[in-house]
């Protein structure tokens, strides 16, 4: 990208005050002078953090589709589900559309989310080649579209008040998977709090500009 | 309506000088430019007709908002006999069954924040278009607010899908979707759209009085 400087300052996000940045690597918070929001944080290998919880995140919502999620008898009965059966269950009641949504929702939107995730930060951690370096803002730009419709922790809770509605008509049993996925949404959660989208925009513009 | 259209920007404020804060990597583009030079995305002062687009999903998640309420959102059938919920319908069975907690989670996310969260972008983008000088901070607060709620609606149908997957026992217990849920699933998405196509940028500019000063910079 020919022309391509470094700059020194932003706008605020929320009221669009030009904002001084001070330098990286200085260990600090940023607040803006006219509404006080929080800008950015930077903080000593916050990024080191962020990949570990995401690998440990995917480790663990891979355990959650795999074993029982949540079990259930009544009557001398018993049924069994895994976490992925709550998507698609839906289209065994013909509603593929819902069906789809709450799959994008709590599995392949999550899970894509720390792959893309892990991949940027795996990248980030060494200068990278000129090719690579296009792949960058890609990336950022998938992580912030999943991150925003991220809803993890919406359908932990859901799992809550599904176990606390059932539970005067029926045994429940609860799952291997059910406790993953609970490790896998704090994992999710904490690591995404770890990255600073601001910091990260900025070192991968220092990469791009290293890398051409 | 007034003789000029013309936004009155703060004079802080990086629209001021002319430069356009990239929404997706956070550099300042100057303002012919419709691109982001870095990353490539849509740049602009202000986003285009923010009310607009704000008001039109509103407005669908509005309408979707009926049949969310008013067609059952779960089927539960007990040893053969159907028997159709709405939300309320479950949120009023959990309360007499004394899942009190569980009925105000419900109830909150599924029937309040949905509501409030309508409400407050109708008056946010109520405010812009008035052009209110006024509360400029208490309208961000809101504005952070509806967007950090709106998600947590989302709840009763994941609990839906949940149950639907889960109490199947043929003959004794089952649980099936409504088409309310899919209503509801609508409304939830189309007010995080509308949060979404709303810009908070706005809401600041002509915060300014005569001598061009902030005045509501608290
Ligand atoms: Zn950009």
């Amino acid at each position: 990208m020919p022309g391509l400087t470094v700059q020194s300052s932003m706008a605020c996000p929320i009221c669009d005050c030009l904002v001084e940045m001070p330098a990286l690597n200085a260990d600090c918070a940023i607040y803006c002078p006219c509404c006080g929001d929080h800008l950015s944080s930077i903080k000593a290998e916050s990024f080191d953090h962020a990949l570990a919880l995401a690998l440990a995140g995917l480790a663990l919502l891979l355990c959650a589709t795999w074993y029982p999620f949540l079990g259930f008898s009544a009557s001398g009965k018993e049924a069994n589900m895994t976490l992925l059966d709550s998507a698609t269950s839906l289209f065994g009641y013909d509603q593929p559309i819902l069906g789809t949504i709450v799959f994008i929702l709590m599995f392949a939107g999550p899970l894509g989310l720390l792959l893309t995730l892990i991949t940027l930060l795996v990248l980030l951690r060494r200068p990278v080649a000129g090719s690579a370096s296009h792949l960058l803002p890609l990336l950022a730009r998938a992580v912030a579209l999943l991150q925003h419709w991220n809803m993890v922790e919406v359908f932990l809770i859901g799992a809550v008040v599904s176990i606390a509605k059932i539970s005067s008509m029926a045994t429940i049993q609860i799952g291997l998977a059910f406790w993953c996925f609970i490790g896998f949404t704090i994992c999710t959660i904490v690591s995404l709090a770890c990255v600073d989208t601001v910091q990260l925009w900025r070192l991968i513009r220092m990469r791009h500009l290293a890398g051409s | 309506m007034s003789s000029n259209n013309t936004p009155i920007y703060s004079p802080q404020s990086a629209a001021a000088q002319g430069l356009q804060g990239c929404r997706r990597c956070f550099r300042l583009v100057p303002l012919p430019l419709k691109q982001c030079d870095f990353c490539g995305a849509e740049v602009s002062l202000r986003k285009q007709h923010a009310v607009q687009n704000t008001l039109a999903y509103l407005f669908t998640a509005i309408v979707l908002f009926v049949p969310a309420n008013v067609l059952p959102i779960m089927v539960t059938s007990e040893f053969g006999s159907s028997k159709p919920s709405t939300i309320l319908e479950g949120v009023v069975l959990l309360w007499h069954h004394g899942s009190y907690p569980t009925a105000l989670v419900i109830f909150i996310a599924s029937v309040l924040v949905p509501m409030a969260k309508v409400m407050a972008l109708l008056l946010l983008c109520w405010s812009v278009v008035r052009r209110s000088p006024h509360r400029v901070q208490e309208r961000k607060r809101l504005l952070a607010l509806t967007e950090l709620v709106g998600r947590w609606s989302m709840v009763d149908v994941f609990v839906v899908a949940l149950l639907v997957a889960l109490v199947q026992l043929a003959g004794v217990l089952t649980v099936a979707p409504g088409p309310a849920a899919l209503a509801f699933c609508g409304v939830v998405l189309f007010t995080m759209l509308a949060a979404h196509a709303f810009d908070g940028r706005l809401l600041w500019d002509h915060a300014v009085n005569l001598k061009g000063e902030k005045v509501d910079h608290g």
